[in-house]
This record gives structure tokens, sequence and C-alpha cells, in this order.
């Protein structure tokens, strides 16, 4: 199972008005009958947390994560690639192998 | 002559030495050497020998980027003249790389280099890596080079519109239009268009400057993705851009932890941990966060320490107990109490941890103590070792205690947690505290009025005690909550009919009659017709109406081919209302006289339900051993009956009843009787109604009950199949328990067939003589426990969950037959 929180990209300190915020937003963007996988996954995302006592649960108790070692790399090669290198570093390459 | 001889040799020896040291790289060494001997001798060989070593030197200072001690070690060759061959030929290269290319010629100018000469792509190479040591003899590569720089400054600016107006007349023919690919390659690197990067790209010449600097880059985009590691020309450039060489250590780490290296994955995670947090404050701990799933899930208490020395702990676990707790709780070398004292530290930080709400640190402590209430109630189930020597009752007393602990402060910390109210009224069971149980299920339902299960087991618990007013109230609740379920529509019915017994007991016949006409509005054709009929009989009998009482009698006797079954209720019922002893004298004599017709199938299952359920609702009334006795007598009697299944199946469950469930307080004279009988209508059962689950069951259960020795576990797997089989295709409710009772089972045995295959055949012969002693009998337990452990705590367990007592199955002793002596055996 997904962290809800993830799903609903939110952190896991937020309250109730927050979630239902993103949960609105979310499907807004994902509704139903365009993207029923995505609407579904939302919907069990919001009602694990909407309800203060799954909530507390899932962090409390809840080890699973979507989170990966492959995610965070991949993150911060993005942030690695929207930087400029600059040209003396880059010829500077030529000299090492 | 003896010293020019001596001299001579002396000089061949440093040549050779020079030559060794040559040969071995130490090129400082070679040409130290190398200018010894030709000063002291210079003779042809030495003076190659000297260019080759300037050259080679010069070669590596140039290399290691000591750019003015080759500058002065290549002048120095200059200076001698270059007559090796090899040496001219090499040499431009150095010049280039040195910025001394055009000192090639010596103080003559030096040739005009061909156009597509590759010394000539060389030097533009080195001219867009240097602009200011470009030979002036090669301005066009100056002006080329200065082009690139900028188009390259342009691409890091993000200016590609200016990238292609400087580039844009550049020819292909040029020596720097491979330092045009790339640089467009690199502002589609920049763009992340990944198509357009390649198209430029993979025409670089890969000899040169720019495809080694491609390679790199895209070593960085691609690479790693495969648990390689990065190259280290990126370290520089993560340095530039990163701050530090992350990617390359998140690399390694991932690497590590692909390959299971937890030791060295941890190691990596400590030394990078600072680094990893100053170029993002969150990384490290998002880094943990994928890790501990693993470590916890693996219950590695090794890796969980590494882990909390690598990196900060989490904002919700501020001292690494609850982690310390979860490890435990998956670790086989942890007990309960070592799991225990890591929740309770963490109940602690709960109390102050910052990130929560005062509320929800209450809701956080109160269902960390369920947690540790429901580790207890595995506790207890587990039950140690098989055959009941498992740990001390004290202990099981003790931990049962604890549970209720538990559960009793989740409550109080959160008393709208539903779950820990159920769990506790569960722990107060556990514990034979039944009325602490009854207040549980009170205050939940006063905060959940509408739980179904409370208002049930309340419903039940006072039908049990004859208590049918009180049960009336939750029943109907229940009803109103589900009015389409049977069985609780079933329970409302024996309600209303047992609140009528009561109302008739204190002599109100009104409400007794009321009571009566609203269960047969509930359930206008209920099964047990018969018996309201019967009691509304008694009911107007202890009102004094005796016409309408044998009016109904009537009704009852016609619902059935013989009259039995009727009387036999009217028998106990006149006795519990309370009819006066000539009444019920003369309907015990009406139903013993009718108990000598000939027997019957329905007779026989009507009678078998009537007495099972008064059986086990433990209802107690004078005559009950009496007509469990005479019922018993009149069942032995009924070997000639061409029986129904359904009949059957309630006689040999009512006869399961009074075989082995003792909490009934029949005499244990009837018991073996029932089980005997029990047997052999089962066997006929079986043989003639093979399409029935229940005695396709019953015979998997008698197979089971050889043990394991004896059993045969084809024909067990095989009467276990068929129970399924048959159950999923039948429309009695009561098969749905059956058929998951016999997947319960057939799962059970696959994993005994496994053992027995892997070598498990029973006791060796003599196993059970001592050679000090008498021999073992059936009271000298665990022998099975110490040879076969796995097996014998498979069988407690699965012993367990069928209500059955080990003891009764697993005896040493392969020739006693299963004694019924303690624990229930319910079917």
């Amino acid at each position: 199972m997904p962290d809800p929180y993830e799903v609903l990209d939110l952190p896991p300190e937020s309250g109730d008005a927050e979630i239902r915020r993103r949960y609105l937003e979310l499907v807004r963007r994902h509704p139903p009958d365009r993207d029923p996988e995505r609407f579904a996954a939302i919907r069990r995302a919001y009602d694990e947390l909407r309800d203060p006592q799954k909530r507390m649960e899932s962090r409390l108790f809840r080890m699973e994560t979507d989170d990966s070692l492959d995610a965070i790399v991949a993150d911060v090669k993005r942030r690695f690639r929207a930087a400029r290198i600059p040209t003396e570093t880059l010829l500077h390459l030529v000299e090492k192998r | 002559m003896a010293t020019k001889s001596k001299n001579r040799n002396s000089v061949e020896q440093k040549f050779q030495q020079a030559q060794r040291s040559f040969e071995k790289g130490q090129f400082k060494q070679a040409l130290k050497g190398a200018k010894i001997c030709y000063r002291q001798q210079s003779s042809e060989p030495h003076r190659a020998f000297l260019e080759r070593a300037y050259l080679a030197r010069g070669r590596e200072l140039a290399r290691c980027g000591l750019r003015d001690e080759g500058r002065a070690v290549v002048q120095g060759l200059l200076d001698l003249g270059v007559t090796d061959s090899s040496v001219q030929q090499d040499l431009p290269e150095l010049l280039l790389a040195l910025g001394m290319f055009d000192r090639r010629g010596g103080r003559q100018k030096p040739p005009d280099l061909p156009a597509d000469s590759p010394l000539l792509r060389k030097a533009a190479d080195h001219a867009v890596l240097r602009p200011q040591e470009t030979p002036a003899s090669l301005p066009e590569i100056c002006r080329g080079a200065l082009q690139v720089r900028a188009a390259l400054e342009a691409v890091e600016e993000g200016n590609d519109e200016r990238v292609a107006v400087l580039l844009k007349d550049m020819p292909r023919s040029s020596p720097l239009a491979d330092w045009k690919y790339f640089v467009r390659g690199l502002a589609a690197y920049y763009r992340q268009d990944a198509a357009e990067m390649q198209a430029n790209w993979t025409r670089l010449d890969p000899d040169r400057f720019a495809a080694r600097i491609a390679e790199n880059l895209t070593a960085l985009a691609e690479g790693g993705s495969d648990g390689s590691r990065l190259p280290g020309a990126t370290t520089r450039m993560q340095e530039q851009v990163l701050g530090a060489p992350i990617l390359s250590r998140l690399t390694y780490l991932r690497a590590h932890v692909a390959a299971g290296r937890w030791h060295e994955a941890l190691r990596e995670l400590k030394r990078s941990e600072k680094t990893f947090r100053r170029f993002d404050p969150g990384l490290p701990e998002r880094i943990a966060g994928v890790l501990y799933p693993s470590i916890v899930g693996k219950g590695e208490k090794r890796w969980l320490s590494q882990l909390a020395s690598a990196t900060f702990p989490p904002a919700m676990d501020p001292r690494w107990h609850r982690a310390w707790a979860m490890v435990c709780e998956q670790s086989q070398d942890s007990d309960v109490g070592e799991v225990e004292s890591h929740w309770l530290e963490y109940l602690d930080d709960l109390a102050e941890l910052p990130c929560l709400t005062p509320a929800e640190r209450t809701l956080a402590q109160a269902l960390v103590w369920q947690r540790i209430g429901l580790m207890f109630v595995g506790e207890c189930k587990s039950g140690g070792g098989p055959f009941g020597f498992g740990p001390p009752e004290e202990y099981v007393e003790q931990v049962r205690a604890r549970t209720v602990e538990c559960f009793a402060n989740s409550v109080r910390l959160a008393p709208d947690l539903l779950s820990a109210r159920e769990s506790l009224a569960e722990a107060y069971l556990a514990c034979d505290e039944e009325e602490q149980a009854v207040e549980t299920y009170r205050e939940l339902l006063e905060r959940f009025p509408d739980h179904l299960d409370s208002l049930l087991w309340l419903a039940y618990h006072h039908v049990k005690r004859d208590e049918p007013f009180r049960a009336q109230e939750y029943a109907c609740r229940a009803y109103r909550l589900k009015p389409l379920d049977k069985t609780i529509e079933g329970l409302v019915w024996t309600v209303r009919v047992g609140s009528a017994r009561h109302h008739a007991l204190a002599k109100r016949f009104d409400e007794g009659r009321a009571e009566f006409e609203a269960a047969e509005e509930l359930v206008p054709k209920h099964p047990e017709q018969h018996a309201l009929l019967v009691r509304k009989a008694i009911l107007e009998f202890k009102a004094g109406n005796l016409a309408p009482g044998h009016q109904y009698i009537e009704q009852a006797r016609g619902r059935f081919a013989q009259p039995t079954p009727a009387l036999l209720i009217l028998a106990v019922e006149s006795a519990r209302y309370g009819l006066p002893k000539q009444f019920v004298a003369d309907f015990e004599h009406q139903w013993t006289t009718a108990l000598r017709m000939k027997c019957h199938s329905e007779t026989a299952g009507e009678m078998s339900r009537t007495l099972r359920a008064y059986l086990g609702m433990a209802v107690d009334y004078p005559n009950r051993p009496d007509h469990v006795e005479k019922f018993l007598a009149y069942l032995r009697r009924c070997s000639r009956v061409r029986w129904k299944e359904n009949d059957l199946r309630n006689v040999c469950e009512f006869l399961n009843t009074v075989a082995f469930d003792h909490d009934i307080e029949e005499p244990d004279d009837f018991g073996e009787e029932a089980e005997e009988l029990l047997k052999r209508l089962l066997h006929k059962g079986h043989k003639r109604f093979r399409k029935s689950p229940f005695f396709q069951f019953m015979a998997a259960r008698a197979e089971f009950d050889k043990g394991p020795a004896r059993c045969n576990y084809r024909r067990l797997n095989r009467c276990l199949e068929r129970t399924v089989k048959f159950a999923e295709n039948s429309a009695d409710p009561r098969d749905a328990d059956l058929a998951e009772d016999a997947k319960r089972l057939q799962s059970f045995f696959n994993d005994v067939e496994d053992m027995r295959r892997r070598g498990f055949g029973g006791p060796p012969p003599g196993f059970f003589e001592k050679e000090d002693g008498p021999p073992l009998d059936d009271e000298d337990g665990p022998f099975i426990d110490d040879i076969l452990p796995d097996l014998a705590a498979k069988i407690a367990a699965m012993c367990a969950s069928l209500g059955i007592d080990p003891q009764d199955v697993l005896l040493p002793d392969a020739e006693t037959e299963p004694r019924r002596r303690s624990g229930k055996r319910r079917s």
C-alpha cells in the first residue's frame, strides 16, 4: 500500500484542513471519468488520512514507503541537470578520467 | 687502459640502469641517467635514448599538470635537437599540449600544417582548453577556439540564441567542428532534450577532447542506474554544482544496499551524513526513511544500531525507541519484555513530542498501548510448547492481566478508540472476568450506540443467563440496524419467546401472549414453530386455559410424522414454566411412551436438535440427564432407520456435544456411550451421504484423531477436498463454517505432509521402553516435543484453532485410544 501522504504529496504533519484542500485539488485535476486509477488512489489515500486515528496509526507504525534510493538519486540528478556547469569545470574534465 | 675500460663499463651500467628506469616508467630517473650517459659518452644510442627520455618526461609532466616544468624539459630537448624519428613524430603533440607548438621548427619558421592534419585537430582541442597558448602560427584556430569558448559561456548563461549565432558560420570541415557539435549537444543536455543531445554527441570524434567531456556528462545523466559507480571525473563537476560529490556517494550507497551490503551502506551513510545535510537538510532523513523498512522488516538490531549512529532520528522518534521496539518485534532473539520496554520508553517520548499537538500525543500514546496489548494477546495465543506443556499457567495469567492493563490504558487515553475498547472486552473474557467484559461492552455502546458486535454479544450473554428482558433491548437494537439478517432475526425470536416464559412465570399472561405474537409476526414460518406452539400451550395451561392449550399441543404434534419431538419440548418446558408437578409428570410420561414408537429419522433428528439446543445454551432443568439418557437409549435402537441426511447430521451433532462438550454436566458414562454411537453413525453417514460436506469433514476429523503415526494422510486430504467442494455448493449456512475449517486443516496438513516426506515416519520401535524404568505411557508427555518440535507445535496450534485438546490427538502410545479427559471439542 503506498504511503497516503506521498500519494497526496503532503508532509506527515498536515492537518485536516490541509488534507481536505489537497484532496479536492487533486480530484479536480484527476476526475474519475478522466483518470479513474489515479482518482481511486487519491480517494484511498484521503480515506486513510481523514480519520484522525488512521492518520496517527499511519504516522506511528507505517514503515512502508514509496520512496527509494533510485528516486532520491533521480531527484539529485534533476537538480544537477538543472544547474549550469562552469565552462572551466567542464573543460577540466578532459584532463580527468 | 684499465681505467678507460673501467669507465666504459661504468657508462654501460649507467645506461642499462637508465633504460631499466625508463621501462619501469620512472622517467625522471631515466632522464637523469640518460643525461649522464650522453655527457660521458655522446654516442648515437645514448643520444637517441636521451631524446626519448626528454619526450617521456615532458609528457609525464604535462599529464600531471606541471606545465612549467614540462616546458623546461621540452626546451631542453629542443636545445639538444631532435634526431630520433619517433621523437620527431611525437614531439609536435607534446608541444601543442604545452603551448610550445610554434617552437617546433627551432629557429626556423615551422612548416604549415595541412588542413586535415590530425595535429591541427589536436591543436584545435588544445586551443579551446587554453586559448592563450594557441600557437601564433595558427590564427584561424585561435579565432575559432575563442568562438567556441564564447559559445560555451553562452550555454552556461542559458543564452541558446547567442550560441546559434556564434557557431553558425563554422564549416563542417573546420578542425573545431567537433566542438560545434559538442556545444549544441550541451545546450540540449541542459534542456534535457536527450534526442538532440544524442544526435549531436554521436557525431563526436571519440579520440578528441569533446567526446571525453560528453562521455562524462552522459555517464552522470544516465550512469549509476545499474548500480555502477559514476566516473571519478564527475566529482569536480558535482562539487562545483552541488557543493559536494553527492551523486557519487548516493550511487555508492545505493550499490551497497542493492547488493545487501548493509554494513557498508550504513558506513557510507555515516561518512556522508554531514555532506548530505549541507546539500539538503532533509536528505539524510529521507535516506533513513528508505532504509528503515528493510532494517525493521529484517529485525536486524545491529543495522539499526548503525543507522542510529549514522544519522539523526526522525521527528516522530527522537530517541529511536520506536524503531528499536519494531525491530525487536521482528527479531528472533528478542522477547516480549524487551519489546515492551522499548515501547514504554517511546510512550515517554510521545508525552513531549514537539511535532504533535497535545491531542495527537494522547492519541498516539493510546495507539501504542493498544499495540503493546495486542502483542501480549499474541503471546497468550502462541501457547508456548505443544501438548499443553507451554509456559506456566502463572505466566499466562500474568500476561493476560498485563493485556487488560494495556488496553485499559489505551481506553483511558482515547475513549473514542473503538478498537481498544473491543480489545479490552476480549481481554477481560480471556481472563474469565465476564462481568468486567459486560461493563466494557456497555460503556462501548454508550460511545458507539450502533456497534453491532457489542449489541449481539450482550444479547447472547443475557440469553445464556436466562435474562431475556435485558437481552431484548440489545437484540432489538441489533435488529433495527440489520433487519434482513436472519441470525439476528432468530435471536430476537428466541428472546421474545424467552420473555414470554418469564412473563408466564410472573403470571403476566397477556404480556406473554404479546411476546409470542411478536415472535410469530417477526418470523411467521419459523423452523421451530412446533416449539412455539408448545410454549403457547404451556402458557395457557399456566393461565388455567386448558382448551386453547390442548389445541396448540395438537397443532404442534401434527407438524411431524410422530408426536415425539413436540412431546419432548412439552416435557421440558412444562418444568421450566413451573407447571404443577402433575402436568410435568404427565407430559414426561407421554414423551416416554412416545419414545417406544418405531424409530424414525425425522423424530430422532428433531429431538437431537432440541436437546442439543438446550445443552448448547446451558439451559438447565431438572430432568435433563434423564432425557439425555433416554434419548441415547432411543438412538441405540435406531440401527435400522432409513436416515435422511439432515436428520442424521443433527443426531451426530447432538452426540458430538454429549461426547465432547465438557461444559455440560451429564455424567461421564453418557460421554463414552455417545462417542461410540457417534462413531457408528458417522460411518453410516459417510457411506450413505457421500456428497454431504458434514460427513466428509467428520471422516477427515476421524483420521486426524488417529494421530500422525496412524493417520492416512491421503484419505484425510481427500475427505477435506470433498468437504470444501460440497460445502461451496451447499445452501446450508452451517456448511460455510465447515468449508473454512476444512481449508485450514488442508493447509496445515500440507505442511505436515511436507515434513513427513522429509523423514518423519513415527517414533522408532522400542522408543517407548526406557532402559531403566517402566515404559513411557501417555502420562510422560513430550517425547514428540524432543524429536519433532516443529511438527508438534504445528499440531498443537491446529488443535487449538479447532478447539481440540492436543492430548487427545497426539499421544505417544499409538495403541491407546484418544481419551476424553480435558478440554473441549466442538463440532
